[in-house]
């Protein structure tokens, strides 16, 4: 039983009524952990929020193009007649699965409150109001009044697992041809589930999905809040910003779903997406206009997303580049391991600039003190691998009149060693097992809305050889079918 | 739509032209029907938390208890000084991970479980103490406590209010979003509702979802039924909501809305706007306190670890990265803390300017009839103690403002488990605000600290 989210609200909203105004852009805030806000334990119902689902569904009703909800003619038919069908065939959409008699005796019972002292209109309103605010609307469910009586780990029903599909991929409710297999059992066989999973992967709203997983994922959120030093980078202004971020969407997408999204091409693809402001930008192409378009770049000067101008910005100050920060972000979303903060009472100043100081330099202390380079050996040895790519993202031959060293060392992994740059960080990256995990188990917890747990570990272990052979793409086609997700949780002990 | 019946509010705007070199403050004046009794106001709580520390040479005051000259830091609070308490030396009962335990520590004053401070679970020990409030005192209110925030965040860190040990209060940070609710639905020209009628309908949606949630109900597991439970728990109280006519919170307010919430949305996420965006939220929170929206608020300056970057007082980057580097020795970066703590306090003036211009019925200003309570997880450098505890408006007499008042600092470990350690924790001061709220304890948090409230408060 999982709430829908804000999106998901959103996005179910649009497919069923039409209705595009987002309503629940107003409402509270998902809470989020990790970066991510799907997560069950955490999708509560406040009385503000049941208060905003009330408000919410009173604005949609009122608004709602009750003409092209309802064919069904009282003046023909018996009011009663077509306000049964209206319930009948809007709730299966609202609620996702067939309505069953007894919600339907419901539904009618407000109508029938709301025709006395109110016209047939104003019935079928309030009907479609109790809808949008009754748990079988908010919530993605894995049973219905009619299910079998013992809670546990059965296969989905059709209905269900339409459902399922449609809220991994698509974010919101099953759209035609899923209602349509669910209803003749076409849900079955892996061929059909899989033909199914084929043709939502195509659609724009996986595409949505994909980057609402990486923006998570990766905290590429914050690139809203990005600015850069005015008196050191002047050409950065909001422009760039939003030309920085389209790049880093456009790469990720291209990767996942034209490439397959291979720890290869995700690390260490050479090529990226230009237009002549990022031309510019980077100088190092000659796209020109607004549209992004895919643009071969040398190899030592790019990593696939590593060394996307988006990124590298992100993790620098407004002024410099940021080793620490770089080398956290690489433990902590790449590896997903957790780095302290520093203790109390240690200096963690960050070393001043000095003219004809390289970074390097002004970092030495954090591996010349012992007490630093106890956690500091972890990221800084990351980190200082990206200092060819400045606080904006653009290569850099020197820095300060001295040539960049970006040699680095990985230690605390299964990829540890010397490397130099970060062409050759991204192929140990892209080859380490401790990262395919770390990618697996982010998908998972974004797709389960949990952490994976111990009663987990088959579905993981099924995974973990595609990702290797394969890549991000067909390890979520196999998700949709492992026999975890094909079947109502069974829940753990608390 | 929901109308319940109008507000008798005056109609004059709240706040003129924000962004405007004006920020007029005396706006709002209430009429309301509280004023037909002689009953004194209700009392409010509010607290204000900001992150990372103060610098203390630049924090501390000069002078006796009932003589002394605000610090540079506190300036900006001058014009309210006979209204508040300013403290030195009050602790924070928790060791350990810096500020993830902090937050969940600071209003509740117990340690969470050892076992949430990773991974990004949601643990508090126990419900925070402004919910317990709320409990008490917010009970029928449209928010029984409301929590906002700017450029707060929606994780673990992002609140400092806790509904229950899972169930964090991510504050609200779109002003417009909240606008909508706060300052209500504008009645359309000429139109008429029947009370009970409306009444009938609201009866029996929410009838609906609890009958067709018990159809599912016993399908579920036993999570899962829970889940279910409180989610009609809620139900029930906004249905408690609806149907008091009387509710605070009906969506039949008449009032303008403050140019703000018509004119053109600025961009909420952008940083050269949060100056503005903290106004709002100022209007926002003023404005259901005085409406008996609310008697409970927090607001978040930021959040745990700081949250924002303050490029108008020279502060641009990093504040949390400052605060590190200026425990280290760095000047520069103390003076960047000084300026933001320094700016953070001038926001706390302008609230404090803003519940001071409510004149209530019954007698006194909002500010009278309330206590603001600045809260910090730090003192400095990432230590749990001498914590820039602040208190502004005495709660109707409660408090006795207009003083300074030195704690005798203790270090809050080693850990002594079996008999309470010395000093006043921020367990007392929970004491003495729940105190002042009405409610009759005396201890609150972790055991192995001292009971009772911060008596120097009363004076």
């Amino acid at each position: 039983m999982r709430r829908l989210t804000r999106r998901e609200y959103n996005n179910t909203i649009e497919d069923l009524l039409g209705d595009t105004s987002r309503p629940a852009d107003a409402f509270d805030p998902d809470p989020t952990a990790a970066g991510f806000d799907n997560q069950v334990s955490l999708l509560t119902v406040s009385t503000s929020r049941a208060r905003q689902y009330f408000l919410a569904a009173e604005r949609l009703a009122q608004a709602a193009k009750l003409e092209q909800l309802s064919s069904c003619l009282p003046n023909v038919s018996s009011e009663q007649t077509c306000a049964e069908q209206f319930a009948q065939k809007l709730g299966q959409r609202a609620f996702r699965r067939p309505v069953e008699d007894a919600e339907l005796a419901i539904l009618i019972k407000v109508f029938a409150v709301a025709r006395q002292g109110g016209d047939y209109e104003t019935g079928l309103r309030q009907l479609l109001k109790a809808l949008l605010v009754m748990p079988a609307f908010l919530y993605r469910l894995d049973v219905s009044p009619s299910s079998s009586a013992e809670p546990g780990p059965s296969r989905l029903g059709q209905y269900q697992l339409a459902n399922r599909l449609s809220y991994t991929f698509l974010q919101s409710m099953p759209d035609d041809e899923l209602f349509a297999a669910a209803a003749a059992q076409e849900l079955t066989t892996p061929e059909q589930i899989a033909s199914h999973v084929t043709r939502l992967t195509q659609s724009q709203r996986a595409r949505l999905m994909s980057q609402d997983f990486y923006e998570r994922w990766l905290g590429l959120g914050e690139l809203n809040k990005l600015s850069k030093s005015a008196a050191l980078f002047p050409a950065f202004d909001d422009e760039i910003r939003a030309a920085l971020q389209s790049e880093l969407q456009e790469f990720l997408q291209h990767s996942l779903w034209t490439e397959g999204g291979a720890l290869a091409s995700f690390f260490s693809a050479s090529y990226g997406f230009r237009n002549s402001r990022l031309s510019s930008h980077y100088g190092d192409s000659a796209a020109s206009g607004d549209a992004l378009t895919l643009t071969m770049l040398s190899p030592e000067r790019s990593a696939g997303i590593l060394t996307t101008g988006g990124l590298m910005a992100l993790l620098s100050t407004p002024e410099h580049t940021d080793p620490v920060r770089r080398g956290k972000f690489i433990r902590e979303r790449f590896l997903c391991q957790v780095v302290p903060p520093p203790p109390p009472g240690v200096s963690a100043a960050f070393p001043e600039f000095e003219p004809g100081v390289t970074t390097r330099q002004r970092f030495a202390t954090h591996q010349n003190d012992p007490v630093c380079a106890g956690c500091h050996s972890v990221m800084d040895g990351i980190g200082l691998g990206f200092e060819n790519f400045d606080a904006v993202g653009v290569y850099r031959a020197s820095e300060n009149g001295s040539p960049v060293d970006a040699s680095g060392q990985l230690v605390s992994s299964d990829i540890d060693g010397p490397f130099v740059g970060v062409r050759a960080l991204a192929e140990k990256l892209a080859t380490s097992q401790m990262v395919r995990d770390c990618m697996l188990a982010s998908w998972f917890r974004f797709v389960a809305g949990r952490e994976a747990g111990e009663g987990d570990a088959g579905t993981l272990a099924a995974l973990r050889p595609v990702l290797l052979s394969a890549a991000q793409r067909s390890m979520l086609e196999a998700l949709s079918q492992t026999p975890a997700y094909l079947s109502r949780r069974q829940e753990e002990a608390p | 739509m929901i109308l319940l019946r109008n507000r008798s509010l005056s109609r004059r705007t709240l706040l003129r032209g924000i962004g405007g070199a004006t920020l007029a403050l005396p706006w709002l004046e209430i009429m309301s029907a509280r004023s037909a009794h002689a009953a004194l106001p209700p009392k409010r709580l509010l607290t204000y938390f900001f992150a990372n520390g103060v610098i203390p040479e630049d924090y501390e005051c000069q002078g006796t208890e009932n003589d002394f000259t605000l610090s540079k830091s506190l300036s900006p609070l001058e014009r309210h000084k006979q209204s508040m308490i300013v403290t030195h030396g009050i602790g924070m009962s928790c060791k350990g991970f810096a500020h993830t335990d902090a937050t969940p520590h600071i209003l509740t004053g117990m340690r969470h479980p050892p076992d949430a401070a990773e991974h990004g679970s949601f643990r508090a020990a126990i419900p925070t103490l402004d919910q317990e409030v709320a409990k008490a005192v917010g009970a029928g209110m449209r928010y029984p406590s409301l929590e906002v925030g700017v450029h707060s965040g929606t994780d673990r860190l992002s609140s400092v209010s806790w509904k229950s040990p899972t169930e964090i209060n991510v504050p609200r940070q779109d002003p417009y979003a909240l606008a909508a609710e706060t300052f209500g639905v504008e009645l359309p020209a000429g139109a008429t509702l029947d009370p009970e009628r409306q009444k009938r309908l609201n009866k029996s949606v929410l009838d609906a979802v609890r009958e067709s949630s018990q159809l599912l109900s016993a399908k579920l597991g036993r999570e899962d039924r829970a889940r279910l439970d409180a989610h009609l728990q809620s139900v029930n109280e906004l249905e408690a909501l609806l149907n008091t006519t009387d509710a605070p919170g009906g969506m039949g307010f008449t009032l303008e809305k403050p140019n703000w919430a018509m004119g053109q949305k600025i961009n909420i996420d952008a940083t050269d706007n949060i100056p503005l965006v903290f106004e709002m939220m100022m209007d926002l929170v003023v404005y259901a306190l005085a409406t008996e929206q609310t008697r409970v608020v927090t607001f978040m300056a930021g959040r745990s670890f700081g949250g924002f970057s303050l490029p108008w007082v020279d502060a641009a980057g990093d504040w949390h990265e400052f605060s590190h580097q200026a425990a280290a020795g760095d000047s520069g970066s103390a003076d960047k803390i000084t300026r933001i703590v320094t700016w953070l306090e001038s926001q706390l003036a302008l609230l404090c300017d803003k519940l001071k211009a409510v004149q209530e019925p019954g007698g006194g200003t909002l500010l009278d009839n309330m206590t603001v309570c600045q809260m910090n997880e730090f003192g400095y450098d990432h230590r749990h103690r001498n914590l820039p505890y602040l208190f502004i408006g005495s709660g109707q007499g409660f408090f006795k403002t207009g003083r300074l008042l030195r704690f005798q600092e203790f270090s809050s470990g080693p850990a002594n488990e079996t008999s309470p350690f010395p000093g006043t924790w921020n367990n007392n001061v929970l004491v003495s605000l729940a105190n002042m709220m009405g409610l009759d304890i005396n201890a609150f948090g972790d055991p192995n600290y001292p009971s009772g409230p911060v008596a120097a408060l009363q004076g």
